[in-house]
């Protein structure tokens, strides 16, 4: 017999579509938690078929990746982000075009802000405290970066430590049922910090750095383009896909746009530190 | 750690690549997967090694070059050349 809530989600992602088989509703509700700004593209589709099962009570989940099954759990949270990621590599692992940064971005009109940066470096904290206080969320952990300079975002929902979600919880009181909590922490659907927010396209107007310094009273220090380069290496995921590492694109995307290095310690001090760049007079 | 002498001449590794800067470069191994930053002293001092100039040579060089530096410049010198041995972008030739 025919399950009338099983179905086939498709999710968009650079000019590729991944299909994500479900069972149930309440399968398909966390990919549309996951993946509603990520319409497919019409491109083509992928190889790699996922599928997320859940069924029982209490409710078992699996994911899996055509014949292997990636996670079997009861934790929505820990399912979420293996599949997240899972569509990242995908995504990446051919792409010898665009250059895959990790890295957070914001927009301000069609101007980008990037911020490239390693797992602690604080990208989440920063793309969730800009959000809540008027720009465009892109992403919070990956921009696919065209020679052009536009980025084309993973945007999903923002993807916060624990620490850091409790202290973003005191300034912006969440409906419990819009996150997603997790032991390690939570998922924030971007909404919840900006309702006015839109699709967008931007152009890398500016690439910082951000550091987290407990304490830190925040600072913006303009960077050259040498060492912009030198650090957006040290974030490139797809390297390797590209001829001499696609040095010579990061250096010529460095040339074109100013960096920075931010310091923070404190939501707080974000946005003064910020402010030279947050102004839209451009 | 290699002993710098006056005599050795430092030789480009092949594998190395540079983008240049303004005032800066950046130097690279894709097989390696190595990329480093150079300021402008090694960035003066890494285009004097052409394989034909000492270390000597460039010390001299730069000496003649900036002379009101002359006091630092064998200490920049030799400290670039030592970075860029170690990260394997040069080696000594006897």
């Amino acid at each position: 017999m025919l399950n009338p809530e099983a179905g086939i989600y498709r999710v968009g992602l650079f000019d590729s579509d991944f299909e994500i088989g479900y069972n149930s509703a309440a399968a398909k509700n966390l990919l549309d938690f996951l993946f509603q700004d990520l319409p497919p593209t019409g491109g083509t589709v992928a190889d790699r078929r996922f599928d997320v099962v859940m069924a029982g009570n209490p409710v078992q989940m699996s994911l899996w990746l055509d014949e292997k099954r990636y996670y079997h759990g009861t934790s929505r949270h820990e399912l979420a982000s293996i599949l997240v990621n899972e569509i990242i590599y995908s995504c990446i692992f051919g792409n010898c075009r665009d250059h895959a940064i990790h890295a957070a971005a914001i927009s301000i009109g069609s101007r980008g802000l990037l911020f490239p940066g390693t797992s602690g470096s604080g990208k989440s904290s920063l793309a969730a405290w800009l959000t809540a206080n008027g720009c465009n969320y892109l992403t919070d952990e990956l921009a696919m970066v065209t020679a052009d300079g536009i980025i084309q975002p993973f945007t999903r929902p923002l993807c916060l430590k624990l620490p850091s979600f409790q202290i973003l919880a005191q300034h912006f009181p969440f409906r419990e049922v819009d996150i997603l909590h997790g032991a390690s922490g939570a998922m924030i659907p971007h909404r919840c910090l900006n309702q006015q927010w839109q699709p967008q396209s931007a152009t890398v107007d500016a690439i910082i750095f951000p550091r987290y310094v407990k304490d830190h009273p925040g600072a913006l220090t303009p960077i050259s383009s040498a060492q912009s380069c030198l650090k957006i290496i040290g974030c490139f995921v797809n390297a390797r896909n590209m001829a001499d590492h696609g040095i010579h694109h990061i250096a010529s995307l460095a040339r074109q746009v100013a960096s920075y290095e931010l310091q923070f310690g404190s939501y707080e001090v974000i946005l003064p530190a910020l402010q030279p760049l947050l102004a839209d007079t451009r | 750690m290699t002993t710098l002498l006056d005599s050795h001449i430092p030789v480009l590794n092949s594998d190395f690549k540079t983008e240049q800067f303004d005032n800066e470069i950046l130097l690279y191994s894709v097989t390696s997967t190595l990329a480093v930053y150079l300021n402008q002293t090694a960035m003066m001092v890494y285009g004097l090694c052409d394989g034909n100039n000492s270390v000597g040579d460039i010390i001299t060089t730069l000496e003649t070059a900036y002379p009101e530096q002359i006091s630092s410049i064998r200490a920049d010198v030799t400290d670039s050349l030592q970075q860029l041995v170690d990260l394997g972008a040069i080696r000594l030739s006897a």
